[in-house]
């Protein structure tokens, strides 16, 4: 064999195994918490999960878990309000930051401080999202979205004056390393440049509100209630009409009607490797734009049933005894091998046994398999 | 790790400082003031000392300067200065590298860290940090440094290999020393105030943990009623921490400074194993106060700790394990309200050393025979017998120079032994000539009322009258009788000695301000704030009357009027309505706010208390105009 088919098969073998590598493993072994569990509510609205320890918020307060039990903080210890929508994690401190209802929550080693509209300069107490990037605390409030730049104690809120900001309804902040972007009730998609100190805005084309005129023409829809940028550089956003993806030159946007999309209707949206999670109000999917993971509860039974639908090739059911416990699903995370996802009936942990998928003949959004996971 | 602790030894590094409540006239021009009058040229103020003994012959002493901007080596023996350099404005305190190669120094005027070649001295970098640095401290590893940035409550990350700041922790309010327990990898960062939150309530100081191996804050621990943290120092096995705290009682009325117990002053044990929760115990007598703890010293074989009074021109010896038993039998139950009891000391205090003035740094030989103690206002170094706790030496780094009003006012504002029993200094309620962010109630108006928030005395040149009721015309009325008969409650000072003491104060500098560009030029955030500040009309248009303009009651350079209004504020406790328009020069600087510090934010001046629109009209303000108005106040 010559140098030159040896180089092209380990580069064939590499691509082959990092693909393997970055599709998502099957989670088949499920384990619910719910109140009786230590949580303190069943509506969880969102899950953060880091190396030591995994977040959920609720609308009785957040919750942490260690690997054997749950620590609750609610307004008694200080939160801002027992409604909590959102979880980051600062990288450098490791301090926690919530979103809720009432204010930002900064839990630093068991200090909390709360910013709220009357005591810093966060620009409204309903915030439904938060992240934290290269030193700043990004809040997607109701009323714009708010920088905190923590070094430099000094706040700016970004709204309709000093932004492209079609409505001031900030759903989900999300960055990529560099740039921020915002998911906005109503105004779309806006991408922050913190070099220029510049807005970009990504509207749907179309302005219509019941359908999408032209495929993958930029948003589906400017209602958006989440967003999320993967290692790849795409940008995910989550509406309540369709998912849409933009690799800075193109759209891919996906409804459930042409794709493997359970519903149109999502919570959340989490990137993960190369996969984006989708949180919808009839399920979970992953994709990575060309693959797609379905995963659905049966309610009659309590088991689930998970889908892998491979761009080429055929699209293959796997039946799992055990499932997260609703499928109204609000959001994940990942912790190791673990996925989290927060439903409105508890949260769960799904970890994978070890079950692979084989081929299977329909890959259709209409096949036998898919239209099993459809309402 | 064992190589980096031998090391560390032959370097004996221990506690140290000073209040940097001296300054630059340049900043002081930059604002408007009058220039800083003080010539401190000839002075020294020895901020920090550590033992240099990598010369197997002979050790010898670093000492930081911080009125004349160098390190000094000086010779053990003789005090002959071997060698010196300048290397910044203002240096507050310095840590060697594990490889005994590098110093650190802070420079907290200047704003910088400077790294030293530790045989020449010469400097090799310098790392500009924002944000008064003060405590510094290298990680275990040798990778990290940590520098605590007083003004902004941040703990700075800076990788030595790179010098680039990579992390920036938020600390407590006013992070103050650092010190790095390198067998445990755990840092501790004590904190100098209360947080503003407090205002009203006990305070508590916080001690900030970072676990040295990810630069992560790890833990909290809150010690409950002190305030002040400064000097920390840790047995050889890590067992127990020291801490240097006050323990104030600031919410009863001063009435009690004559019953001896309103400022009272100790150190927290702590375990950093948690195996046991923080005891505080008292260093003062039942008569006899130990005004200002600062520096902190450990000997090698942990033993005894040494604590100094700064305030009484004393250094305290300390039987650390008497303390130990004490603090077991405290935590059994067996000593009821230990924390405040006056008269245990007498169990682990094993010396009360007389030494010069304000000693406010300490350090140990290598061998652990000898205690040096940097005494900041005379420019002396004390030498102490550590096995007979006798002083045997005193090293004079700089003679005397001629007669200094400034530096006998400096002495006066830093010295307890006028006030009744030695309780407190002017230092005490005003750390750095800041503030200790506490309210007292001073009872000549009644006890229990007009409850007031301590003021900022940093730049009040010009800022008068004084006091929140605006009844004192000037300073000398400020610190005369009134300081006699309502504080310190002694015969206080003679009238010479108040003019020098007012002369000292009219001097202390504003502190250096991390939210103003360094071209003085304003952010475009706080050039809308200034509009804001300046509007003559509601954002409707319609005109605003003088008295609902901020720049009205808040003119002038320093942004006072020196009248008196009424602005909404009353409470229930308070006898009148109007109180004095504060001057806005570091502002920043001085949470909590309002007159009886019911406020820990700016914003809350307007969102919380301003219902009526009494305090300017704010009720128009967009949440926009708001920001851009804290980010203008804050630069001022």
């Amino acid at each position: 064999m010559s140098n030159r088919h040896v180089k092209t098969t380990i580069l064939l073998a590499g691509l082959a195994a990092s693909t393997a590598l970055a599709r998502p493993p099957i989670y088949d072994q499920w384990t619910t918490f719910s109140v009786k569990d230590g949580i303190p509510s069943d509506k969880v609205f969102c899950v953060y999960a880091a190396d030591d320890f995994v977040w959920i918020g609720t609308d009785h307060g957040a919750a942490r878990y260690d690997g054997t039990g749950w620590r609750i903080l609610s307004p008694k210890d200080g939160l801002a309000h027992q409604a909590v929508l959102g979880i980051a994690r600062d990288p450098d401190s490791g301090d926690m930051w919530f979103a809720t209802m009432g204010g930002l929550s900064r839990y630093s080693a068991g200090r909390m401080d709360t910013f709220t509209q009357l005591n810093s300069g966060l620009a409204n107490n309903v915030v439904y999202g938060v992240t934290i990037q290269n030193g700043e605390v990004w809040a997607a409030t109701a009323a714009g979205a708010s920088q905190y730049e923590i070094a430099k104690d000094r706040w700016t809120i970004h709204d309709d004056t000093n932004s492209p900001m079609h409505e001031i309804w900030c759903y989900s902040a999300a960055g990529d390393g560099k740039r921020i972007y915002l998911g906005v009730w109503g105004g779309g998609l806006l991408e922050w440049d913190p070099a220029r100190r510049r807005w970009k805005d990504y509207r749907d084309p179309d302005g219509e509100m019941e359908i999408d005129l032209f495929r993958d023409d930029g948003l589906v829809h400017d209602i958006l209630t989440g967003v999320a940028c993967d290692r790849n550089g795409i940008v995910w956003a989550g509406s309540y009409f369709g998912l849409s993806s933009y690799d800075g030159r193109k759209w891919r946007n996906f409804l459930d009607h042409d794709s493997p999309l359970i519903s149109n209707f999502i919570n959340a949206v989490t990137a993960h490797g190369d996969f984006c999670w989708i949180a919808t109000d009839d399920g979970l999917n992953a994709t990575n734009r060309a693959d797609w993971w379905s995963y659905r509860r049966n309610e009659k039974t309590g088991r689930g049933v998970v889908v892998w639908t491979p761009r080429r090739g055929e699209a293959e059911t796997i039946n799992i005894d055990s499932i997260f416990p609703h499928n109204y699903v609000l959001g994940t995370a990942f912790q190791k091998n673990a996925i989290w996802v927060a439903t409105e009936k508890g949260v769960a942990r799904g970890t994978p046994s070890g079950l692979r998928t084989a081929a299977a003949r329909d890959v259709s959004p209409n096949s036998k398999a898919n239209k099993a996971l459809k309402r | 790790m064992r190589t980096h602790a031998t090391s560390w030894h032959a370097w004996v590094a221990v506690t140290v400082v000073a209040t940097a409540n001296t300054g630059s006239s340049l900043l002081a021009q930059s604002r408007g003031q009058a220039p800083d009058e003080r010539d401190s040229s000839q002075r020294c103020g020895p901020t920090h000392i550590l033992v240099d003994s990598s010369n197997a012959n002979t050790e010898s002493l670093l000492v930081l300067c911080e009125k004349s901007g160098e390190i000094v080596r000086l010779d053990r023996d003789t005090g002959q200065v071997l060698n010196r350099q300048e290397i910044g404005e203002e240096p507050f305190s310095m840590t060697i590298g594990p490889d005994a190669g590098r110093i650190y120094a802070s420079c907290r005027r200047g704003q910088e860290v400077v790294e030293l070649d530790a045989t020449s001295l010469d400097v090799l970098r310098r790392f500009p940090l924002v944000g008064d640095p003060v405590g510094v401290a290298v990680s275990a590893d040798g990778s990290r440094l940590y520098v605590a940035l007083h003004s902004l409550d941040l703990v700075a990350v800076v990788d030595l290999e790179s010098g680039q700041v990579t992390k920036r922790l938020v600390a407590g309010n006013g992070p103050t020393m650092i010190t790095v327990l390198p067998e445990r990898r755990l840092v501790y960062v004590s904190n100098l105030l209360t947080p503003p939150e407090t205002a009203g309530r006990p305070p508590y100081l916080e001690l900030t943990v970072i676990d040295d191996e990810t630069a992560r804050i790890l833990d909290r621990i809150n010690l409950p009623n002190a305030n002040i943290g400064r000097w920390m120092a840790h047995t050889p096995d890590e067992a127990f921490l020291v801490v240097a705290i006050s323990r104030p009682k600031n919410l009863i009325p001063m009435a009690q400074v004559a019953r001896g117990w309103v400022v009272t002053n100790g150190f927290a044990l702590v375990s950093p194993d948690g195996r046991h929760p923080p005891v505080q115990l008292l260093v003062d007598q039942p008569n006899l106060g130990v005004a200002d703890p600062y520096a902190v010293a450990m000997t090698p074989d942990g033993r005894k700790f040494y604590l100094t009074g700064a305030g009484v021109d004393q250094v305290i010896a300390v039987d650390a394990e008497k303390a130990r038993q004490v603090m077991k039998e405290a935590l059994a139950g067996e000593i009821p309200r230990y924390a405040d009891h006056l008269g245990l000391s007498r169990r682990y205090v094993v010396a009360r050393i007389p030494v010069g003035a304000c000693p406010q740094s300490l350090a140990i030989g290598s061998k652990g025979n000898r205690l040096f103690v940097g005494n900041r206002l005379d420019d002396t170094i004390t030498v102490i017998d550590v096995a007979t706790d006798q002083v045997v030496q005193t090293l004079t780094i700089r003679e005397p120079t001629a007669d200094d009003r400034l530096a006998r006012g400096e002495k006066l504002f830093h010295n307890a032994k006028r006030a009744f029993q030695h309780q407190f200094s002017c230092v005490s309620c005003h750390p750095e000539g800041g503030v200790d962010g506490l309210q007292y109630d001073l009872e000549p108006d009644g006890i229990g009322l007009n409850i007031a928030d301590n003021r900022n005395m940093r730049a009040v040149r010009g800022t008068g009258p004084f006091k929140w009721n605006g009844k004192n015309p000037d300073i000398a009325t400020q610190c005369g009788t009134r300081t006699a008969k309502w504080i310190v409650r002694t015969g206080w000072l003679s009238s010479t000695q108040v003019v020098e003491l007012v002369e000292y104060i009219r001097s202390i500098p504003a502190a250096f301000n991390p939210y103003r560009r360094p071209d003085g030029r304003l952010t475009r955030a706080q050039r809308r704030g200034k509009k804001v500040f300046e509007r003559t009309t509601l954002n409707n248009g319609t005109p605003l009357p003088d008295r609902d303009r901020c720049d009205y009651c808040h003119s002038g350079p320093y942004h006072t009027n020196g009248r008196k209004f009424d602005v909404g504020t009353r409470g229930p406790r308070d006898t009148d309505g109007e109180f004095d328009s504060a001057h806005l020069i570091n502002l920043f600087d001085a949470p909590p706010y309002l007159h009886d510090g019911r406020a820990p934010t700016l914003e809350e001046i307007w969102t919380v208390y301003n219902r009526e629109d009494k305090h300017g009209v704010s009720s128009d303000w967009t949440k926009q105009q708001l920001n851009d108005l804290m980010e203008y106040l804050k630069s001022l």
